[in-house]
C-alpha cells in the first residue's frame, strides 16, 4: 500500500496536478503554521501593548469578538500574500506544490483573493468541496473551481532522483545496478 | 615421345588430334586481334563464375596479419579527416542513448553534485515529497479503478497530456 522507501518518481512532475495526499499534507502544515504564528504573534502583540500601557494584558481580556476577526484577517493575509507572490504558502512550499491558474499561468492578486475567500466554502457539508481533489480529473476543490485555479507540483522529481542516485555513490551503484529506486510513472 | 610446344601450348604428339594439328596452323594471335574482347566479356556470366568460387576458402588462405603488418596505420590516420567524420555523426542521437542516471550513479560526478547542491534539509524534503507523490499516485490509481477510468484519460496538468514532459525548471 504505502510507497517503498526512496521511491523517487522518474519524471519531473513539475506542472502536473498535485494529488490528494500532498495537498492534505500542505493544508495540515499551513493550518499548523497559521495557528502557531497567530498565537505567537498575538502573544507578542499583547506583551508589547502591555509593555507600553504598563499593565498585564491577556487574550481573555478581549474575547472572541476580537480574536476571531483577527484570526480571519491573519488567515487571509497568510494565504493571499504567498499565493499572489509565488503561488505557494509555506506548507505548500514544504511539500512542493503551488497554485496556478487553470491554464497554468501564475495566479494574480484578484484570483488569489477569490481563492482565499471561497476556501471556507469547501469545508461546508463535511468537507464535500474537497471531494473534487480526490475524484476530479483535474484534482480541483470547490474553491479552485470558484477561483479558476489548480494546484500543481512545483517539485522537480527528476532532479531529486538524480540527487538520490548520486548519494548512493559509485561503489553501491556498481554493486547493485538494478537496485535503483523504483520508477513510479509520472 | 616428348611433348612439343605449339602456338596453343605444349601438347603431346601422341594425344594430338587432327583438330589440334589444324589449329597449330592457325595464327591465334592474329585471330585474337580480330576478336572484340569487350563484347566477349559482356557475354560471360560473371555471377555464375563468382557463385562457383569458394570465397571462404580463398579468405582462409589470406594472411590478414601480414597485410595489416604492411599497412602504415599512422600514415593512414593522418589522411583521415576526423572533423569530417564527427560532422557526420549525430551527437544528439548518441546522447539520447546515454543513460545519464546510470552515469551519475556510477561515477564521481554524483558525489560532486551531492556535495555542491544538497544538504540534509534538501534530502529530507526530497524524501518527504517523494513519499507524498507516491501516495498521491497510489490514491489516483485506486480512484481510477473504482470509477472505471483509464489512467491515461485525465490530463496530467494544465496544458500537459499524459506522457508529455512537464515544464522544466521548478520555481
Amino acid at each position: 500500500m504505502t510507497p517503498r522507501r526512496n521511491r523517487v518518481p522518474e519524471s519531473s512532475l513539475v506542472g502536473h496536478y498535485a494529488g490528494p495526499v500532498t495537498r492534505l499534507a500542505a493544508c495540515a502544515l499551513d493550518i499548523a503554521i497559521l495557528n502557531g504564528a497567530f498565537v505567537l504573534g498575538l502573544s507578542a502583540l499583547f506583551w508589547l501593548l502591555g509593555f507600553i500601557a504598563g499593565t498585564q494584558l491577556d487574550t481573555d481580556d478581549f474575547g472572541p469578538a476580537f480574536s476571531i476577526p483577527m484570526l480571519a484577517l491573519w488567515a487571509f493575509l497568510y494565504f493571499w500574500i504567498p499565493w499572489s507572490l509565488s503561488g505557494s504558502t509555506p506548507g505548500m512550499a514544504i511539500v512542493g506544490i503551488r497554485v496556478v491558474r487553470r491554464d497554468g499561468d501564475p495566479v494574480d492578486r484578484a484570483h488569489a483573493a477569490l481563492r482565499v475567500i471561497t476556501w471556507p466554502l469547501s469545508f461546508l457539508f463535511f468537507g464535500l468541496g474537497f471531494l473534487g481533489i480526490l475524484v476530479g480529473r483535474e484534482h480541483r476543490a470547490l474553491h479552485d473551481v470558484f477561483a479558476g485555479t489548480a494546484v500543481v507540483y512545483a517539485w522537480d522529481a527528476r532532479a531529486a532522483r538524480i540527487r538520490f542516485l548520486a548519494q548512493r555513490g559509485p561503489s553501491r551503484a556498481a554493486r547493485a545496478p538494478e537496485g535503483a529506486p523504483s520508477r513510479a510513472s509520472g | 615421345m616428348p611433348a612439343r610446344a605449339s602456338k596453343n601450348g605444349p601438347v603431346s604428339n601422341n594425344r594430338r588430334r587432327p583438330v589440334d594439328r589444324l589449329l597449330d596452323l592457325v595464327p591465334m594471335d592474329a585471330v585474337v586481334r580480330h576478336v572484340d574482347v569487350n563484347e566477349l566479356i559482356e557475354r560471360v556470366d560473371v555471377q555464375r563464375i563468382v557463385d562457383r568460387v569458394d570465397v571462404n576458402a580463398i579468405v582462409e588462405r589470406v594472411d590478414i596479419q601480414r597485410i595489416i603488418d604492411r599497412v602504415d596505420v599512422n600514415a593512414l590516420m593522418t589522411r583521415i579527416d576526423v572533423n569530417e567524420i564527427i560532422d557526420r555523426v549525430d551527437i544528439n542521437a548518441i546522447i539520447e542513448r546515454v543513460d545519464v542516471e546510470d552515469v551519475v550513479a556510477r561515477t564521481e560526478i554524483g558525489q560532486v553534485v551531492v556535495a555542491s547542491t544538497t544538504g540534509m534539509a534538501t534530502r529530507g524534503l526530497d524524501f518527504v515529497r517523494a513519499q507524498g507523490v507516491g501516495l498521491d499516485q497510489w490514491c489516483n490509481r485506486w480512484v481510477d479503478r473504482i470509477l472505471r477510468r483509464r489512467p491515461g484519460d485525465a490530463p496530467a496538468g494544465p496544458g500537459i497530456t499524459i506522457g508529455a514532459p512537464g515544464p522544466e525548471a521548478a520555481p
